[in-house]
């Protein structure tokens, strides 16, 4: 892509000791700043914003370079430790299924809600 | 006049809203898919559940007052949305008290019908006998789920809550056969309130040492609940992160998108349940795709949230003995990637992982359906 900018003449006077050559690339990293600084970071997705908005954000994104995946942050006691970023497959675990009681069972757990009362305002 | 005795338990969320009677095991949902409809543009007609219409007659406040109606009954209107906010407190948002009503509405024309209440057009009214006449009240013992930020905030939420409901209320159902009217009063004595995931603890009664950590990750459609409990009581700082559900649907969405597939709601949901997308009459695994939305899900959106739970709370992953999923996105936990990537990221891999439900939606409702009969009880004395 090839833009002409016409710099006003209020403006000259920052510019007038950045050599020609240079002041292209000056510009393009003003530039890029710029649009860094105003891409929102990740966040909650509204009904509202819709797949061309989330597309268009994108390629913004993608065009400035600036898209990176977060880096891992280590709880204290464990930094020796590697801070490699997995791409994890389904791990082995156990889930423990807690089964909930029936209502029709018998409500006579309902004396050893004393304990709980207090989750309750 | 009959003055009937009912409790029930309610979780209104972003998606959806659930409500359980304290007399049933049955959790009844709705989508979260309300409307408000003008008197002007409101005329009896034939729908396919008329239930799903009613008229608040009187209430404790206006803005409760006037015809509000669900999913495809309210469709066949002309109508205006009555959708809860994703960005403001749920107990601030007055359409989060307008489904409120029309939940406990709907199961006090429930309890009308199946305790006789057309038998006063065939029999006449007999108060002697104790059959439902015109006059006659349901008093209800609730208990709300609301987000842990809001339970635990500086504002006292649920006061709020209690008190924004608080009063006599007089509903007609237009659409039915005689156009039956409910009564109900809601106090605040007999109202009570719990924090979504939090209140989920308490299943596991019984099982808790007093020093034994539990993590409860709550993932519902427009909040994530993050809570470390220490026994039974909640330890320090929660979370509740604005990354939910809905942004795994519009990631994977976009995800999607890329690949050729355009698709609902409602339609990303099954494919996140089944990972299988129809292309025409075929079924296309698209196993990876979801389960890396999900694992990126938590590295990106949630990493951090539940970082700052255990991190505030000086908490070591290796010392937390149960892990507690919750939440629609949580389901199908044995091959699910959000509860691994939880996990492995974490290293929870000791933690013992807690299901406590077949649906992991309704865990929050069935939990402090055990407060409504509490509070039931209390009433009856």
């Amino acid at each position: 892509m090839i833009v002409t900018v016409d710099i006003p003449d209020e403006f000259s006077r920052y510019l007038e000791f950045i050599p020609e050559d240079e002041l292209p690339c000056i510009l393009l990293n003003a530039l890029k700043e710029k649009i860094d600084s105003s891409i929102p970071k990740p966040r909650l997705v509204q009904e509202q914003f819709n797949l061309q908005d989330l597309v268009s954000l994108l390629n913004i994104a993608q065009s400035t370079g600036s898209v990176t995946a977060a880096e891992p942050v280590l709880v204290k006691e464990e930094s020796n430790e590697s801070a490699e970023k997995t791409q994890s497959k389904i791990i082995n675990f156990t889930p423990v299924q807690q089964v909930v009681q029936d209502i029709d069972e018998s409500d006579d757990d309902l004396d050893d809600m004393d304990d709980f009362m207090d989750l309750m305002k | 006049m009959l003055m009937m005795l009912r409790g029930v338990s309610v979780d209104n969320g972003g998606s959806e809203t659930r409500i359980q009677a304290c007399d049933t095991s049955e959790v009844k949902c709705m989508d979260n898919d309300f409307m408000s409809i003008r008197e002007s543009d409101f005329r009896v007609k034939d729908v396919e559940d008329p239930t799903k219409l009613c008229r608040v007659l009187e209430a404790p406040r206006e803005e409760f007052k006037g015809i509000f109606a669900q999913g495809d009954t309210g469709r066949a209107f002309v109508n205006q949305s009555v959708i809860i906010s994703s960005q403001d407190a749920k107990t601030s948002d007055i359409n989060y008290y307008k489904q409120f009503v029309f939940d406990i509405a709907q199961d006090a024309i429930t309890a009308w019908v199946k305790n006789g209440g057309y038998s006063q057009y065939t029999v006449g009214n007999d108060i002697s006998k104790g059959v439902i006449d015109e006059d006659s009240m349901f008093k209800y013992a609730i208990v709300a789920c609301i987000p842990i930020e809001e339970f635990n905030g500086v504002k006292d939420c649920a006061k709020i809550l209690k008190q924004t409901l608080a009063g006599d209320y007089k509903v007609e159902f237009p659409l039915l056969e005689n156009k039956p009217v409910v009564r109900f009063n809601i106090s605040e004595e007999l109202t009570g309130v719990v924090p979504e995931g939090g209140v989920a603890i308490r299943m596991l009664k019984g099982e808790l040492d007093k020093e034994d950590l539990s993590l409860v990750i709550d993932i519902g459609h427009v909040t994530t609940e993050i809570a470390l409990f220490r026994g039974t009581g909640l330890l320090g700082k929660v979370v509740s992160s604005r990354f939910a559900g809905s942004t795994i649907l519009a990631n994977l969405r976009l995800a999607l998108s890329n690949e050729g597939y355009v698709l609902t709601d409602s339609q990303l949901e099954n494919v996140i349940a089944t990972k299988h997308v129809k292309n025409g009459k075929q079924l296309v695994d698209v196993t990876e795709i979801v389960e890396t939305q999900e694992r990126d899900f938590i590295h990106n959106y949630l990493y951090k949230d539940i970082l700052d739970v255990l991190n505030i709370n000086k908490v070591n992953t290796k010392n937390i003995q149960n892990f507690i999923p919750i939440g629609a996105p949580m389901n199908n936990p044995s091959n699910n990637a959000l509860i691994s990537e939880i996990i492995q990221c974490f290293k929870l891999e000791n933690a013992e992982v807690k299901i406590l439900a077949d649906d992991l939606r309704h865990v929050n409702v069935m939990c402090a359906n055990k407060f409504a009969k509490v509070l039931l009880n209390k009433a009856r004395k």
